[in-house]
């Protein structure tokens, strides 16, 4: 029977019958293929935002948590400049204090004076362009402190133009931590 | 003939096979990708409800309405079910102040049995006072400590909880409390968040207390 059914016309009808479902499928696959590159890519970005997020939740708490255990101010500063740098993989990284006291520095060391640092902050400046033989790069900063008593300022220095609104957020989120943990201990002090 | 058949219908079989697969591996990562994007929401609004808090750190604000508004964020933005224990120094017991999103079935129980207090080293929540730790149940009907109270557990459809202290060196305000509806709702990045929040909380009231003492 199957023989009787297989003759010339009916099996060039099955071959174009054929060739079409190849080609569909074809075309159908390599949709999915394209689909699939666009999908892997936006993943890609997705992923190191997830990683970026949970490395920043990571040192916020590892930060929040040292307030009970180290005692001085300089302490938790340093601790919390060494998280950013150890966990946040942040490249360079200081704590300028507007008092006499040096800065405290991880990784690339500060190329500003502080006159000129707190000159910036009273102008509302917060990023500064600098360009050395090696590279360029901008510096942020992130005044510690409130508008009428800046305490210092976190020294960001980055490669790229601009932080992300998440970067931004991040080290805002610090600097404002900083601000009360400095502020509670000097009042202790006080009384 | 009947190879050319067979030959035919052996293309259209891997072909199938081929694009299927494909599709396959496409739905996989489709279903990775909504994952994705769920735990990075989930951070957005953890990063929105820790920009509130600090973002009001030097607005004058009364200790309760402040953790009101926290536990407001907690339960509107990241549909956490959550309530605040207050720290009474005098009796070393810890008070039920202000709570979102619990049933008052739930709240009726705990005032009948705890008279809405729980005293230090009692149950989880006064274990966080003595530990001075965090202290999470990832399943209410199985804990030990809890085993007395475990009725609660299926009353208030509550089957796991954290409870953070909220606390400083000098002094301890009380403590934050979250609410699960399974068991095993708590992963870590969870536990580290809330316990984020709880020390910024105790922060930002220490320095409260300060500014007021200098009023």
């Amino acid at each position: 029977m199957v023989t009787e059914l297989l003759t010339a016309s009916n099996l060039i009808f099955i071959v174009i019958l054929s060739t079409i479902i190849v080609v569909v499928l074809f075309v159908l696959h390599q949709v999915i293929l394209h689909k699939k590159i666009q999908l892997f890519k936006i993943i890609t970005t997705t992923e190191s935002e997830y990683e970026e997020r949970k490395k920043q939740q990571q040192v916020l708490y590892n930060i929040s948590s040292s307030v009970f255990i180290l005692s001085s101010s300089e302490k938790i500063i340093k601790n919390a400049l060494n998280e950013i740098v150890t966990m946040y993989q942040w490249p360079s990284l200081s704590y300028i204090p507007i008092s006499t006291n040096p800065p405290i520095t991880f990784g690339k060391e500060v190329t500003f004076s502080k006159d000129e640092i707190f000159d910036k902050i009273k102008q509302n400046i917060t990023q500064i362009k600098t360009d050395t033989n090696e590279s360029s790069y901008i510096i942020f900063l992130f005044p510690v402190g409130q508008k009428d008593n800046i305490l210092g300022t976190l020294y960001v220095p980055s490669t790229t133009s601009e932080l992300s609104a998440n970067q931004v957020f991040f080290f805002k989120t610090i600097a404002s931590f900083l601000t009360l943990v400095i502020t509670n201990n000097y009042k202790i002090k006080e009384t | 003939m009947i190879i050319l058949f067979l030959l035919c219908l052996f293309i259209i079989f891997v072909t199938s096979i081929i694009t299927l697969r494909s599709f396959c591996i496409f739905t996989v990562t489709q279903k990775k990708l909504r994952n994705l994007r769920k735990q990075v929401l989930i951070m957005t609004n953890e990063s929105m409800v820790i920009n509130n808090l600090f973002e009001s750190a030097y607005i004058y604000k009364s200790k309760y309405e402040r953790i009101e508004k926290l536990l407001d964020d907690i339960y509107t933005i990241m549909g956490w079910r959550c309530s605040f224990f207050e720290f009474i120094d005098k009796d070393q017991q810890l008070e039920l102040k202000i709570h979102r999103g619990l049933s008052p079935v739930y709240l009726n129980t705990v005032r009948e049995i705890l008279h809405n207090r729980i005293s230090t080293g009692d149950y989880a929540s006064g274990r966080v006072i003595s530990t001075r730790q965090p202290v999470i149940v990832n399943d209410w009907l199985k804990d030990p400590h809890l085993s007395k109270v475990a009725f609660v557990a299926k009353i208030g459809d509550i089957y796991s909880f954290a409870a953070f202290p909220i606390m400083t060196r000098y002094k301890n305000y009380g403590t934050l409390h979250l609410y699960g509806h399974h068991a095993n709702n708590f992963k870590l990045n969870e536990v580290e968040f809330f316990a984020t929040l709880a020390n910024s909380l105790s922060v930002i009231l220490e320095n409260d207390d300060l500014n007021n003492e200098r009023r």
